[in-house]
């Protein structure tokens, strides 16, 4: 179940009842934490604990077969890393033994759910290239829900071990915990040990404001997504689907649309996800930062699914970087290269996807001989607080290598690409900018596209705080009440309009 | 804590019990289509004596004559079908409510039968619960759930129709579409579209939600069959090219019936229709179609209860 | 070579290779403290410093320092 469907505000419900209530049990409990801490203790780990259950819970709705291949790999995990830290100090070369066998193991699993079935079909197909028939078949392997997130978390666990960020944990609920972690699983953000398991380590005592701010945020994905995102992507959807018809007008307006779309539908379940996590005290990692401010490439990418950016950045670029450092700058390029092609492959099994990575890595490589890459300058204001003209002219052009990449990311298929192209240079039949609409649904799009901009513009004033969204600050909206009257009317609004597609561009990963 | 509740609350009030104190004082359309639903079951309720009970979606109430099956087989008829979007669930349970010792069942549901696991659509069931608040208690948990997401969804129609007066189109459904049957008859003499979007629909062929709602639906059915009633599936009225598109649905829905023993009155290929026989849907006849329709339907029944005398 | 000498020496480095004059180091200085310093300038400094103290790191030498402070030990433990 999604975090935006009624199913899961159920079961939070039922979740949240309990899981709030357990700090309070038994004597000496509230507000004064701390006061008995053998106490606070007992009652931390059986948060853990009932976390731990409402994990499994939640997993076994999306999947249960798969529930013990998950359990499974978090035994496995935790005692690689109680392995290595036992032969960290006195051997080494069998703690990195350990060490290694996990990022083999995420490696290989990965490779198996994800990618098996599309090497046997790229193979068969490059057979056939020269005439051979083989009888090979894809397996049907079917992908466990959320793979790509918690393996990730596995190996960076046991790589940090390794390199002496974090220390083994021998708490095993909590290990289990932070690796199936309900609101994370099914889309991100990927929550690295180092910031996570400590807070497991805690006792999380409900907090106001916390919650507060993540109801707000929840909101805010909320109309992020449903409202923004799932009304562009009707306008999006109907062009790809029949792009043969479509009219260069059209065709350009879904391709400059893409971009908001994705990030108004990623960004808005990762808040969902992220605001879900602080109701329950926890400070999950950020994925997004305001990246349509970005002035090139590089920038972008420090804005855009951080999450997965810097755990590839870390575990991948790093390492090929020092490698490679004889090198100079060609080496910092193929490491960048090589980072960003498994950056495209991450979203699946797909030679678009590969190519998308591919597209992004050589995107770099101007930036990185002419050195203008180091430089970093801050974003200058100009009439209005706008951006300043150049500035505005560089996050204009990275916008269009954005759109340009994602049209290698939303073809179906790399001839899909080609006729995303051909489209634009030689659009004839619909006239232009009705896409195959009903007049209402192009209303409704079009609505969803002023409101899009009117949210980045919202976003560009508020760039410094985490979000934007917040009741206005007018004399009317101090009461406490009108403030949530003012949350109701924009829930309303946008359950009115959101349409009734249910699906996240990155829920199948 | 306790101000979280509280704030919790109040936003539930403001989000939830405002927009539904506001869809009940807000006027309902006077003459909307699911407000047949309660002149459809008065008619069920009256006296039965062996008689033809028709239950299924939009396209049962489109296809059907009654009168001319009241006159040809001698039993009454009575047409409760209304709207597929009610779901597979809300439907079933209405017929086994509805149906008598004795009575003829005909249930005519069109391709999408069971996707979704057989709960209606945001778009009826709320609608229904609007003008017949009652029938909330008789919900199943599904359709309650369905009720709660299409708050908005209905709170927005009935705004936008006090906002914006529109007047009706002779392909605009009313209630007053209906005759003393239970069919729609205004359709059998308005114009036809002429020429109908033939629709696709598919159906995975590994859909376990599907099947597990025929499990519970037929179970339903069986239930129908116990009280002394027979049962039989009226294919739907469907478009040539949309049938040709669509072949695996209507297998599949076939194989599904088939599973649980329960029969078609006669097969689907008689009722797939030239787009001059139809009406502005794939699954809706015209005053020629329905003519045609009806005759095939007294055909079968008439061979079938025969053959059904023979039997049991 | 003392640590403190060390110190001051990656300062110049750092200075050098990020183009800023400000910068000062404290045992306790992590990337985040200095803008310039990320990920791809990162390796830069990394092989300043070689080229600077005629030395070689090993990967996981690099990829294990958390602070300034532990680059000087790796440094310093180079020299001896």
């Amino acid at each position: 179940m999604t975090v935006n469907s009624l199913e899961f505000l159920l079961f939070f419900a039922v979740f949240f009842a309990v899981y709030s209530a357990i700090p309070c049990l038994g004597r000496k409990c509230g507000a004064r934490a701390g006061i008995d801490a053998d106490a606070d203790e007992v009652r931390r780990k059986l948060q853990n604990l009932w976390l731990l259950a409402g994990n499994i819970v939640f997993y076994a709705f999306a999947e249960p077969r798969m529930l013990p291949l998950l359990g499974g790999v978090i035994v496995l995990y935790w005692l690689f890393g109680l392995a290595a830290g036992r032969f960290g100090g006195s051997n080494e070369r069998v703690a990195g033994l350990f060490s290694a066998a996990g990022v083999v193991s995420g490696i290989g699993s990965l490779l198996y759910f994800k990618y098996l079935d599309f090497f046997i079909e790229s193979f068969a197909d490059l057979l056939s290239l020269f005439g051979f028939r083989p009888g090979m078949h894809a397996l049907g392997i079917v992908l466990p829900v959320g793979v790509s997130f918690f393996v990730f978390k596995l190996m960076s666990y046991v790589i940090d071990i390794r390199r002496g960020v974090i220390a083994p944990t021998r708490d095993f609920i909590s290990f289990a915990a932070y690796v199936s972690f309900f609101p994370t699983m099914l889309s991100g953000p990927i929550d690295r040990p180092k910031a996570f398991l400590p807070q497991l380590a805690t006792l999380r005592r409900f907090s106001l404001p916390m919650a507060s701010d993540g109801c707000r945020q929840i909101l805010w994905g909320i109309v992020k997504k449903m409202l923004l995102a799932d009304n562009l992507a009707v306008l999006t959807d109907a062009c790809w689907s029949d792009m043969a018809s479509q009219s260069t007008v059209s065709v350009l307006i879904a391709v400059l649309v893409y971009p908001v779309q994705m990030y108004m539908d990623f960004s808005g379940y990762s808040d969902m996800a992220i605001g879900v996590g602080k109701i329950l005290g926890f400070r999950v990692a950020r994925n997004f930062s305001y990246p349509f401010f970005a002035r090139n490439i590089a920038e972008y990418w420090r804005g855009w699914h951080i999450s997965l950016t810097s755990w590839l950045t870390d575990y991948v670029f790093m390492p090929l970087n020092v490698r490679f450092r004889d090198w100079g700058t060609h080496g910092s390029v193929l490491a960048i290269i090589i980072t960003f092609v498994l950056i495209g492959m991450w979203h699946g099994a797909s030679w678009t996807f590969l190519l998308f990575g591919l597209y992004h890595g050589l995107l770099y490589v101007p930036l990185m001989y002419s050195g203008a890459f180091f430089r970093k300058s801050k974003l200058k204001e100009g009439r209005f607080g706008l951006p300043s003209a150049s500035d505005a002219a560089k996050m204009a052009s990275t916008y269009l290598l954005v759109a340009l990449g994602l049209i290698i990311f939303r073809a179906p298929s790399l001839a899909g690409v080609a006729d995303c192209f051909t489209a634009i240079f030689t659009g004839a039949g619909r006239p232009p900018l009705t896409f195959g609409l009903t007049g209402r649904e192009l209303v409704i799009s079009g609505a969803a596209l002023l409101l899009s901009f009117g949210a980045v513009a919202w976003e560009w004033y508020g760039r410094k705080k985490e979000y934007v969204f917040a009741a206005p600050s007018w004399r009317i909206f101090r009461p406490r009440a009108m403030r949530i009257a003012f949350y109701a009317a924009v829930f309303i609004v946008v359950m009115m309009f959101a349409t009734n597609s249910n699906e996240f561009i990155y829920f199948s990963f | 804590m306790k101000k979280f509740i509280t704030g919790l609350l109040l936003f539930f009030l403001f989000a939830f019990i405002l927009p539904w104190a506001a869809i009940f004082i807000l006027p309902s359309d006077p003459d909307g289509y699911l407000k047949a639903y309660g002149m459809k079951k008065e008619l069920a309720s009256g006296p039965s004596d062996g008689r033809i009970l028709i239950a299924g979606g939009s396209n049962a109430a489109f296809a059907v004559n009654s009168r001319m099956i009241q006159d040809s087989l001698g039993l009454d008829v009575v047409n409760t079908s209304l709207h597929a979007g009610l779901g597979f669930d809300f439907i079933v349970r209405e017929a086994l409510e509805d149906s008598r010792p004795g009575d003829i069942v005909l249930l005519s549901m069109g391709l999408f039968t069971g996707a979704g696991g057989g709960v209606g659509e945001t778009t009826s069931i709320p609608f229904l619960v609007d003008y017949y608040p009652e029938k909330l208690a008789d919900l199943s948990p599904g359709n309650m759930g369905i009720v709660i997401k299409g708050t908005y969804v209905l709170l927005k129609t009935k705004i936008k129709d006090l906002l914006v007066h529109k007047s009706k189109s002779g392909w605009d459904y009313r209630c007053s579409g209906f005759n003393s049957y239970g069919d729609e008859e205004a359709h059998w003499t308005a114009p036809s579209a002429g020429h109908i979007e033939p629709q696709t629909i598919t159906v995975s062929p590994d859909d376990r939600k599907r099947e597990r709602c025929f499990d519970r639906v037929c179970a339903m059915i069986s239930q129908i069959e116990a009280k002394g009633c027979q049962v039989w599936i009226l294919p739907p009225v469907l478009q040539e090219e949309t049938y040709e598109k669509s072949r695996d649905a209507a297998v599949f829905l076939e194989k599904e019936y088939a599973r649980h023993g329960i029969c078609y009155l006669f097969p689907q290929s008689d009722a797939v229709f030239g787009d001059e026989l139809l009406f502005n849907r794939p699954e809706h006849a015209n005053g020629k179609g329905v003519a045609l329709y009806t005759r095939r339907l007294i055909r079968a029944l008439s061979t079938a209860c025969c053959r059904d005398q023979q039997e049991h | 070579m003392e640590k403190v000498e060390i110190l001051k020496q990656l300062e110049t480095i750092f200075r050098d290779v990020l183009d800023n004059e400000g910068i000062v180091l404290t045992p306790q200085t992590v990337a985040d403290d200095v803008e310039e310093w990320d990920s791809l300038t990162h390796i830069q400094l990394v092989v300043a410093v070689e080229k600077a103290f005629g030395i070689r790191f090993s990967s996981k030498e690099i990829l294990s320092w958390a602070n300034v402070g532990d680059l000087v030990d790796s440094v310093a433990a180079k020299l001896c």
